[in-house]
């Protein structure tokens, strides 16, 4: 309990401190600590995608992350909860190495990162990931903008440059950051040729794991607006994560109850 | 003139830029009304078992113009349950009921595809006993290192992912180390039941077609680097020279994955093994190397090359179906049961989409082409994803004269409906 207020203050202080300063690096690791709790911890996802209006797919996940030691960076187990189905599938990132497992043949095949299990969102989006390890940042301006509940919010306004692009799923990225507490409001994603992928609205604001998280993001298609995923998290726990779950080799071995 | 139409082009730009961002504002608002009546559903909980009923018909076309349907009803189940926190139990079975127009008779078969103990003291160490599928190989269409492959599928379809799903495990004894950056593993493989090659094509009985002979093999993997992960394989069967393997795969930019999967050691040509000739054995490799490339909208595809070097070269194939179409026939049905290919090279391309047309719908097939004859084989399959159903149309064709692999098959043409319930 003590340990999560420690960190709840930090990271309420780095977003006060970042905001003082302006400074867009700190504001984007502020963010990132709002997003992504900062060791390794489990929560169930739930993805509903939208296609004009009717729903047209639902997947459950349950996510594993767990931050590497050395990077900062997330390593991501997911496990398909459903439909059924999905059941038992397994999904592992670990940057753009992704292994894709399926029980019913134990096979362990390595896939893209273009490659898509999900529908809409890609592997990137469901697996837990710290922009300000992969992003330049720069602050571009303050702007009012309405957020996901159609509420006039002021906010900083980040543009975000990959520094490797070959290592992420977006080139670059316009992120919106409330002026108040760096809470992430809204994001644009873009392709390397300035395309519109994607635009995202962070809301339902809720304490989890000692800090106020947005447990809701909806995601609207860049070229089909009427594309719509609601990404829903819940069941977040604190879980320690052996490193040898986070390998190819351990995904046939890998049972969590 | 230009000075003037300048301002008007601002504002006209402008007026454009405000019309956008308002039509953009409003598929916002729609979509966030959307998620709005999104109702909260309960929390789904891993359960230890899963249970697939298949149910479906298949009009088959021989290559004299007749044709007969065949019906099929099949239950497929799973469970994984935890028997104490480090030991679990895994068991895997089909039953299926099958007819064929015009008996029109059902005849039931039933396979254990799996049944072991799994005993797991640590993250690190693991202990299995039992019956178990051990799949190896990254290739798509061709796995020379996935040993034990040979005489364990029990299905007829090509589909290179229904056969590695439908076969059964090897009763063995495996032991596993993992560490944070790769394992290595020994399994034991006995003899349990008349003495026979692996993937001889007159074993009957599940023991026989999988522990025909004392086998083992020892595995080897290590993560190099960011992306780099080879495997190494030593695999021995009793009265053989032992067979090395490796397999390699790694990201070529965001969009491909290419890979090579190779088995080499001192074995008998194809045509010896199946005719139990006075063996010819010296050294021979197999492999298959690929890419597997996706394409925006889903899209991927892969094409592999395949190689046997146990295989017949361009033109003696057809010359030993002429002098001895016996023995040429042998060597075909040991083909089918060992998932070799009959020529030295071939070639295999598949092809698979999502949400073509619309969504749920998936779209995937292959062609495996034999190089030095004209046999080919492709097939396709349109599929539509429900929650807990899927629906599929299957149709495959063979192509080539009758001493080629897949020009000696029965049928011409296939057309398979098939519908899977998912428990």
């Amino acid at each position: 309990m003590f340990r999560q207020f420690i960190m709840t203050a930090c990271a309420l202080a780095l977003a006060a401190t970042a905001h003082a300063a302006a400074d867009p690096k700190a504001l984007l690791a502020a963010s990132d600590a709002i997003r992504n709790p900062t060791k390794s911890f489990v929560l169930t996802a739930t993805l509903i995608e939208y296609r004009a209006g009717k729903q047209t797919d639902s997947n459950t996940l349950s996510i594993y992350s767990k931050p590497d030691p050395n990077g900062g960076q997330y390593r991501t187990l997911v496990r398909f909860m459903a439909p059924a189905r999905e059941t038992g599938k397994l999904m592992l990132k670990n940057g753009n190495d992704l292994w894709f497992y399926d029980p019913s043949n134990q096979a362990s095949i390595r896939i893209s990162p273009e490659q898509r299990l999900l529908g809409q969102a890609s592997n990137g989006d469901v697996a837990t990931i710290n922009l300000s390890r992969d992003y330049n940042a720069k602050l571009t301006g303050e702007e009012d903008v309405t957020d996901g509940d159609r509420q006039s919010r002021h906010t900083n306004r980040l543009a975000l440059v990959a520094t490797v692009p070959e290592g992420v799923n977006y080139h670059h990225i316009d992120l919106w950051l409330d002026a108040k507490d760096a809470r992430p409001v809204k994001a644009k994603f873009y392709s390397d040729s300035d395309r519109l992928l994607k635009t995202a609205y962070y809301r339902r604001y809720r304490n989890e794991l000692g800090v106020e998280r947005p447990t809701e993001t909806v995601i609207i298609d860049g070229l089909d607006p009427q594309w719509v995923t609601v990404m829903r998290f819940d069941a977040y726990s604190w879980r320690e994560i052996p490193e040898t779950w986070l390998q190819r080799d351990y995904l046939s071995r890998f049972h969590p109850e | 003139m230009s000075a003037r139409r300048f301002p008007r082009l601002s504002i006209a730009a402008a007026l454009v830029s405000i019309i956008v961002s308002g039509y953009a504002s409003a598929q916002d608002d729609l979509a966030l009304s959307l998620a709005d009546a999104t109702p909260t559903a309960p929390v789904a909980t891993a359960r230890p078992w899963k249970l697939n009923v298949e149910g479906g018909s298949e009009t088959l076309e021989r290559w004299d113009g007749t044709s007969s349907t065949r019906y099929r009803y099949a239950l497929d189940g799973v469970l994984n349950y935890a028997l104490m926190p480090d030991v679990r139990a895994v068991v895997a079975a089909r039953v299926e009921r099958n007819a064929e127009t015009p008996a029109s008779v059902y005849r039931t078969a039933s396979y254990l595809k799996e049944a072991y103990l799994s005993w797991q003291p640590n993250a690190s160490q693991v202990l299995d006993a039992g019956r178990i599928n051990q799949r190896f190989g990254v290739a798509t269409g061709y796995n020379p290192t996935d040993f034990f492959k040979s005489g364990s599928v029990v299905t007829s379809s090509p589909d290179p992912v229904s056969r590695r799903t439908n076969r059964l495990g090897s009763v063995m004894v495996q032991g596993q180390q993992l560490w944070d950056s790769g394992s290595v593993s020994l399994l034991l493989s006995p003899r349990l039941a008349t003495r026979r090659e692996p993937g001889d094509p007159e074993a009957e009985d599940a023991l026989s077609k999988t522990n025909s002979t004392n086998r083992w093999l020892l595995t080897g993997s290590q993560q190099i680097g960011a992306t780099l992960r080879p495997q190494w394989l030593v695999y021995r069967e009793e009265g053989h020279s032992p067979q090395f393997g490796f397999n390699l795969n790694t990201l070529l930019g965001k969009s491909a994955v290419v890979y090579g999967e190779w088995a080499g050691g001192r074995a008998p040509s194809l045509f010896s093994l199946a005719n139990h000739e006075e063996q010819d054995v010296r050294f021979r490799s197999r492999s298959a190397v690929g890419v597997t490339y996706t394409w925006p909208r889903d899209i991927t595809t892969t094409f592999e090359w395949q190689t046997n070097g146990a295989g017949m070269a361009k033109g003696d194939d057809q010359a030993m179906a002429i002098r001895n179409p016996a023995a040429w026939g042998n060597a075909l049905r040991w083909s089918y049961n060992l998932q070799d290919s009959v020529t030295r090279q071939a070639f295999f391309t598949y092809l698979s989409a999502h949400n073509v047309l619309v969504q749920g719908l998936d779209l995937s097939g292959f062609v495996q082409a034999d190089m030095g004859n004209q046999g080919r084989q492709a097939w396709l399959e349109l599929r539509k994803r429900f929650d807990s159903v899927s629906l599929s149309l299957q149709w495959q064709r063979q192509r080539g004269e009758a001493w080629t692999r897949f020009g000696a098959l029965p049928e011409r043409n296939n057309v398979k409906v098939l519908a899977d319930l998912y428990y």
